[in-house]
Parts: C-alpha cells; structure tokens; sequence
C-alpha cells in the first residue's frame, strides 16, 4: 500500500534550465515549501533519459523526470503515512500540486494535466491496474482510461488519459 | 506480513540457508538495535560488512545554502554512532570480477526502481552502488540478491572488499591465463573467513592476466596476484607473483613483491597467511596508518614475508586451499552466435564506433565492445537492454570495469551493426572508451560523506567543456581525467594524466570549494604509475586551467611524447608554474560563482561534511562472536514467545555455544566449530574458575544433557542462555590477562 508513484508528464516541448531547477528545489528545502523530511537534492541531468534532478525526502522523491522518453514531474511514495490507496493518492497529489505549481510560477514549465501515468514500486506487492484506475477516477474525479499495454519488464503500472484535464490546486 | 518474510518465503527455492540466515540474523540485529541491545559500533560495522553504507547528511544535518539544518527523521533510533536511523543510506552490491548475467543484471535494475532512485552506479572496484536506500528495505533487497547468487556480504567495513580483474580475462590476446577462476576461487575462501574478521582497515585484492613489469591492477592494492609460468621439472607449473601493500589514498604506495612465484597449491595459503599478519599485526587505533601498506612499510618486505611464513606454519590445515584451487577449467563462456568477420553498417558514427569501442578477442571472429557510462550510472532500461545484448548477442554476462563502463564479451562481427544501433539507442556510448572526456569520478559530495568538493559535478563540467571545442588533438584524445572528492582516492586521480582531489580553501572567511591538481600519473589497463600533487585551483577555473594545460603540452610536446613524459619532462616546478595563474580566488562580489560547487546552488560550505564510514570502527572479533550470541538467544526468544518451543530450545544451545567460542577465542584463535572441540576446549581453559561453576553448569548441561522440547525446557535453556551469555562478557578481559600470564 505504501509504495506509489505518479508521474505527469509536461507539455512537449519543454525545455529545462537545469541550474534554475536545482535552485528552485533547494529553495524548497530552504523555505519548506514540501511536506515531509526533506534531505537533498541530486543531479543525473549527465544520463540520457534518466531520472533527472531529484528532491529526496525521507517519505518520497519528487522528480524532474526524463525516464522512458517522456519528461515529467514524478513523485515517488516510498514510506510512512497512508492507510490506504486514496489516501495515499491524496498524499502524492497533494505534493505534485506544490511543485507543478511552483515550477509553473517561477520557471514557467507547464503539465500536460490529461494525462498521468501511476505505478506502483512494489513488485512484491503490486496494485491491480483496474483497482488503481478506479481509485484515480475517485481521486481525481474524472474519468481515466488505460492507454495501451505496459511492457513486462516496468513497474506494474497504467499510463492514463483522463476526460477532463485535471486540476491540481484542488487536490492539495 | 513484512516484505523480507515475505520475500523469504516467494524466493525459498532459490536461498541458500547459510545466507538467508545471515540475513535475517542482521534482521534481529536491527530489532535489538531497536531495543537498544547492540552498541553503535557494533551495529555500524555489522552492517558495513553488509555493504549498508552510511550517506551524506545522516548525521542529521544539512547546510541548505544559508544555514545549517536539522532533518527531523521521524525515529529516534540510530544505526551508528552519529548516524540516524531513518537517513537514507547507501547499498554497494559486491560484484567478484565485475560480471553479472543478465538474469542478475535485470534484478539489481528492479531493486534500483524499488529501493533507489532508479541509478545504477559503477564503482572502480567493479561494484554496483544503489542511493538512498531505506534501512527496512535491506534485508528484502539482500535476499532478492541472494537468490540470484548475489551477496552484498563484506562489500563495506574492515573486510576483504571485491576481488577485481582485468575484464578482458580470457579472451586478451596476449595474457599469460585466464585468472577468472582463480579469482572466483579467491572470494569464495576468503568470503566471512574467521582470519579476515579483524582488520582494522580495507583489504583489496586484484588479479591481473598479464605479468607486465608493471602491472597496475596488481601494484595498487593491498595484494595484486599477477599470472605467472614457470618451468618445473621441465614441465609448465601455473602461478602467480604475488604483490603486497600497494595502495592509492593520501599516501599512495607501490607495492613489494612478496614472491615472485607462487604455485596455485600454495596461492589461497600464502593470502590466507598475509591477512593473518594484517590481523595480527595492523594498526587498529590509528585508522589514517591502518591499511596493510602501512605495515609492510614499517616492517619491510622481508619481515612481512618471514612472519607470513610463520603463520603458515601454525595455521590449521584447511582442505580448501587446494580443493578451490584444483581441476580448475578454463572458463569457457559460451557466445550466443558463431564468430565471424566484422559486418559493415551505413549508420551514423559506426565506423568510428568500431574504431574506439570495439577489439578483437584472441578467439577469431569475436570482439569486445565496450559501453562507455556517464560518470558510471545506468537507468534501469539500459541495464535491462544490456541484458538483452548480454543474452542474445554477447556471452550470458557482462563485466563492470574499473573506469566504470560495461563490456561485453564474445559478439560476433557478424552482430556488431545491431549492438551498436541498441547501443546508440540507450543515449550510451556518447564519449569514446578511452577518450579524454571518458572521465572517472568517485561520488563525492553527491552522496560520500567524507567528499569536500564535487567529482562528479567537475567531471560533469569538464566533459561539457570539451565537447563544445571544434576538435583535440589526438595525443590529448588519448589522456585521461580522474578525479575524487577528497583525498582518499576513490577516483583513482593518481593514475591520471590530469588528476583532481577536492579540498577547501577560505577565502574573506567563505569557504571556496578547490580541487588539487595532480599530474603526470599513468593509467593503461595494465601500467600505472602515481602523478604529483601540484597545487589547489578554485573548482571553478578547473575548465580553464585545463585548456591552459592542453595547450602548453600540444605546444611543447616533442615528438610522441606522452602527458605523462612531458610532466617527468619538464619537472614539478615547471607544471606548477603552468597551473599557477589560475590559483587565485576572484572576490566575492566580482565573481560570487567561485563560491559554490558545480552542480550545486547552494553557498559552499565544508559543514556537511561527516565521519567516514569507509573504514569502520575496529569491532574485535569477540563482540563479533558474543554478537552472534545474542541474536541467536534473541531468535530463541522470539520463537518461544510464537509457541515454537522445538527451535526456541536449539537457539538457546546454540546461543550458549556461539558464546563460549567467543569466549575460547580470545585465547585460541583458529578453533574449530564442531561442538565436542567447543565443549573440550571451554571445559579445558574456563571449567576450572575462571567463568563460575554455575553458569558453566548451565553451558554443559545443555551441551550434554538434551532436553524435551517443552515450553517449559525451552524457558529454561533460554533464561540459562541468558546467564550464561552475561558471564561470557563479564570474563573476557580475564581470559585475556589469563593467557597474557601464561
């Protein structure tokens, strides 16, 4: 139940000013702008669709993320909190809409918002795709549909498109 | 239930006992660590030896630019001295000889998707190290490992660490023999030996193929075994020119040979004798003079050796000295496709690729390729599409190297135009094996508590710098860049062409990240040579002082020289008059960038810097043993309290014999395991008034009288356990001043 992550993709043709992304997150750490115990930041901009700049709290990681060929921010829910899937849920959209937001205001990059793709980091314990989809649909309230087969080898996941863009600030 | 039970139970086909038990007797370490019941140097080098590493900022706090800060880790347990619970930490995944199939490689790829940030990092020992791992997730992460044939097992702490070698081993044109099995026979007899549990450093071993007059894996480690023949009664007798106490760190040393031939009889002995001498012998205090090279300096090498003799002499006979070592094939890895000659490609940059990445085998119609890795890190697609080659186009495994890229073995020609479209795919390969930008960097202030300055962002910098020039000249295509964060060398700057090792300077009271410049050092997979240390340049006219270097040498050079002459050319006070103008520190407010690291936005600050972890504190092998003990009573408990009164009444017993070894080796040090010798052995020194009449009634009586497996027999073998333990560890420092009186 614990270990969940979301990433949303941001609209094509973004481009990353990777310093000023590293400023903006350590100013995070600075400001506590984040939930959580917040411990670092690290830098993989050198790897070709790798995992990006990276904010490493205790509970989570929040990423500029560039794995599989898609750029997006991703948080990554590794421990503590959360009884259950929504609950859970809540805890990952509540941080993606902090830091989509802060990104938006003051480095002027901007979420697809139609379309998000959830995993989960336990392969001992995976979510089902369907049960996953429909706690999105609950959360987020709009309808998900699951685009396509994911390959084997991934974190057991689903990649969604969803009917009506979401809206993050509602979500915190 | 928890996710290492469960896991225990998914994978129990695929577990040996011995490490699934290891494992989970680290499982009860952490509980009683949790408890309070292990001390934090005893906890911090079990798990050290676990290769559960400490990282940066868990000592609690974090300069975020402006002020240092306290992380509020949410328990308050510690898992070292200083050393919070709940920090992330780092795993290094012990990889003999760098090779790992494709089956391990898609497992270590899960785990860093899992545990980690999803990056796989190449060590220059041949390892891989995962970031930010989460304590609780180790014992899972362990046994995923294990039943994939993988241990994490001394990776860390004062223990033998990885054996390396050559990755080429096998299929180099020119090698003396394949020491691929020799090594793999090494690390089994030398994984958890009781000789090699009280160092008081690191020891490292590397194994060479080729008997060059200098061989560089061999000459700069701790002992380097270089493949050697010699003439026997007119037959050819396999062996090997055993090196020791050579070493890279602040100090660096070349190593002595120890002997110039060894026959593989007599190779695990003498290794076995050399870490017994260490043992005995090496400084446990003083942790800056404790590596081996240390003390074959202070003895010399004729000393070293005699003594080595002399533990031969006294040491048990172990039937693995030879067994390990005898009938020894060839390893025969089997390629996936027939060989065959090189086949052309129309892509972009193949024919370039062929050039630098690729070398033929001495097996004809199969070649090397080598995959260079930025700064050593894989996502976990590129390791699963590695996989893929490994298994379709390759030889079932691929080998990490010490400059941290992967080669894989035995692609035939015929499928060089694939691997290299798959290559190319991955974003891998970018920089040329070997070129100047295919830089070699420790992790640094990154994540190592003990970096100063940023290796890897330096690196990072240097390789963006140099791919924006027009071209380089072919001699400097061909240097090398290393660089570590501190002084300790993980980066191997020594060996470089052009090395850097971070440190401070202060400048108007703010601290300025720098780097050493050392120069003139050699590298080639099998020469090395050490660089000299020249002067500390602010880290962020490194780019610079680098052109200015290039430049000077491209200028003067004389005919084929390389780097490396040129500096013995021309001298240490001629290089440092090169390197001295960009020495100064620019003010503050004329360029406030000098005043922080690469990659990095915060203000410098030499605060976060913590305790090393990379040596450990010397635990001595008696709060190993009573260790042991306890964790068994502690089982035993716990298996009481559940109702299995059968096993909580064997944990006891077993408690009671894992203490009273301890005991016996305080005085007797190779004693043999096997009950009747522990028993004999106790009654013989400690029966008679040393440890009280009672509880040695409480050992014996469980040692000779079984017991029904009853709640209530069970109870009382583990309240007697209990007593019994205590006394052991009131006793041991009699035991010692008993045997110092004779």
């Amino acid at each position: 139940m614990e270990k969940l992550c979301v990433k949303i993709p941001f609209v094509e043709g973004s481009s990353f000013d990777a310093p000023a992304i590293l400023e903006e997150m350590n100013a995070w750490i600075q400001k506590d702008v984040l939930p959580g115990t917040l411990v670092d930041v690290a830098d993989y901009t050198h790897m070709v669709d790798g995992p990006g700049i990276v904010l490493v709290a205790y509970e989570y990681m929040v990423s500029v993320d560039h794995q599989d060929g898609v750029s997006g921010l991703r948080v990554a829910w590794r421990l503590g909190g959360g009884e259950s899937l929504l609950s859970r849920l809540s805890e990952v959209f509540k941080v993606l809409s902090i830091a989509a937001s802060r990104f938006e205001e003051k480095l002027g990059l901007s979420l697809n918002l139609s379309a998000l793709e959830a995993s989960c980091l336990d392969r001992l314990h995976p979510f089902d795709g369907e049960a996953l989809r429909s706690a999105l649909e609950e959360k987020l309230g709009t309808s998900a549909t699951v685009k396509g087969e994911r390959e084997a080898r991934r974190l057991p996941g689903i990649e969604v498109a969803l009917a009506q863009p979401l809206e993050l600030s509602a979500l915190c | 239930m928890p996710d290492a039970k469960a896991w225990r139970a998914k994978l129990s086909d695929q577990l040996v006992d011995q490490i699934s038990e290891n494992i989970a007797g680290f499982e009860s370490q952490m509980e009683l660590k949790k408890q309070g019941k292990v001390s934090d140097p005893l906890f911090a080098e079990s798990r050290l030896r676990l290769g559960l590493y400490g990282q940066r900022y868990d000592n609690g706090h974090r300069f975020d630019g402006e002020k240092t800060r306290d992380i509020a880790f949410p328990n308050p347990f510690t898992k070292g001295p200083e050393t919070h619970w709940d920090a992330p930490g780092m795993v290094r995944i012990k990889i003999p000889k760098g090779e790992v199939n494709p089956e391990q490689l898609e497992l270590i790829a899960d785990l860093s998707e899992e545990y980690s940030d999803g990056v796989n990092h190449i060590t220059t020992r041949q390892d891989i190290q995962l970031h930010y791992l989460a304590l609780q997730d180790a014992p899972s992460l362990m046994l995923r490992l294990a039943a994939v044939g993988i241990t994490t097992q001394e990776a860390c702490g004062n223990s033998v660490r990885n054996v390396t070698t050559n990755p080429e081993a096998g299929v180099e044109a020119g090698e003396v023999f394949n020491v691929d099995p020799y090594a793999t026979a090494t690390f089994r007899f030398l994984l958890g030996h009781p000789d090699t549990m009280e160092f008081g450093r690191k020891f490292k071993i590397s194994f060479s193929g080729r008997d060059d007059n200098a061989a560089g894996l061999t000459n700069m480690n701790d002992a380097g075994l270089a493949a050697r023949i010699r003439d026997v009664d007119g037959e050819p007798v396999r062996g090997f020119r055993i090196l020791v106490g050579g070493g890279l760190g602040a100090v660096p040393h070349e190593a002595k040979e120890l002997y110039d031939f060894v026959p593989m009889d007599r190779v695990l002995p003498v290794l076995q004798g050399v870490c017994r001498v260490f043992s005995r012998l090496g400084e446990k205090k003083n942790r800056a003079l404790a590596r081996i090279k240390f003390l074959v300096a202070k003895l010399g090498i004729d000393e070293f050796r005699r003594l080595v003799e002399e533990e031969m002499e006294i040491m048990p006979h172990d039937d693995r000295w030879t067994a390990l070592m005898a009938n020894l094939e060839e390893t025969m890895e089997e390629p996936r496709q027939e060989g065959a000659p090189i086949s052309g490609s129309d892509a972009e940059g193949y024919d370039e690729w062929l050039k630098h990445s690729v070398a033929p085998q001495k097996q004809e119609g199969y070649h090397l390729v080598t995959v260079q890795t930025p700064l050593g890190d894989l996502t976990a697609a590129q390791m699963r599409a590695l996989a893929d080659l490994a298994s379709k186009q390759a030889s079932a495994s691929v080998r990490f190297t010490v400059d941290q890229n992967v080669m894989l073995r035995w692609v035939s020609g015929a499928d060089l135009p694939a691997v290299y479209d798959v290559i190319h795919g991955l974003g891998l390969g970018q920089v040329n094996p070997g070129h100047i930008m295919d830089m070699t960097a420790c992790p640094g202030t990154d994540t190592c508590k003990l970096g100063t300055s940023s290796s890897r962002g330096l690196a990072f910098a240097l390789q963006q710098h140099l791919a924006a020039k027009a071209s380089l000249a072919p001699e400097v295509e061909r240097m090398k860049i290393k660089m570590s964060g501190c002084f300790n060398s993980c980066g191997q700057h020594h060996l470089a062409d052009i090395g850097f090792y971070g440190v401070a300077r202060k400048k108007e009271g703010r601290d300025v990240p720098h780097f050493q410049v050392v120069l003139g050092g050699r590298w080639s997979q099998h020469e090395g040579s050490y660089g000299l240390p020249i002067a500390a340049v602010p880290s962020k006219s490194i780019p610079v002082l680098l052109d200015s270097l290039i430049d000077t040498f491209v200028q003067q050079r004389e005919g084929d020289e390389t780097f490396h002459s040129f500096i013995s050319r021309i001298g240490k006070k001629e290089a440092r008059n090169i390197v001295k103008p960009f020495m100064a520190t620019p003010e503050f407010d004329d360029a406030p960038e000098y005043y922080k690291d690469w990659g990095d936005a915060r203000w410098y600050s030499t605060g976060d810097k913590g305790v090393g972890e990379c040596a450990g504190e010397v635990v001595s092998l008696f709060e190993f043993d009573t260790g042991v003990a306890e964790r068994e009573y502690f089982d035993g408990q716990v298996a009481h309290e559940e109702g299995r009164d059968e096993e909580a009444l064997k944990l006891g017993r077993q408690s009671m014999f894992s203490a009273a070894k301890a005991l016996i080796k305080v005085q007797f040090k190779d004693v043999a395991s096997d009950e009747a010798t522990v028993l004999s052995e106790f009654r013989s020194r400690f029966g008679d008034g040393l440890v009280s009449p009672n509880f040695a009634r409480y050992f014996y009586d469980a040692a000779e009288a079984p017991r029904d497996s009853s709640e209530e027999a069970a109870r009382q073998t583990l309240q007697e356990a209990h007593l019994f333990i205590e006394e052991v560890l009131r006793k041991r420092d009699e035991a010692n001043a008993a045997l110092q009186a004779g």
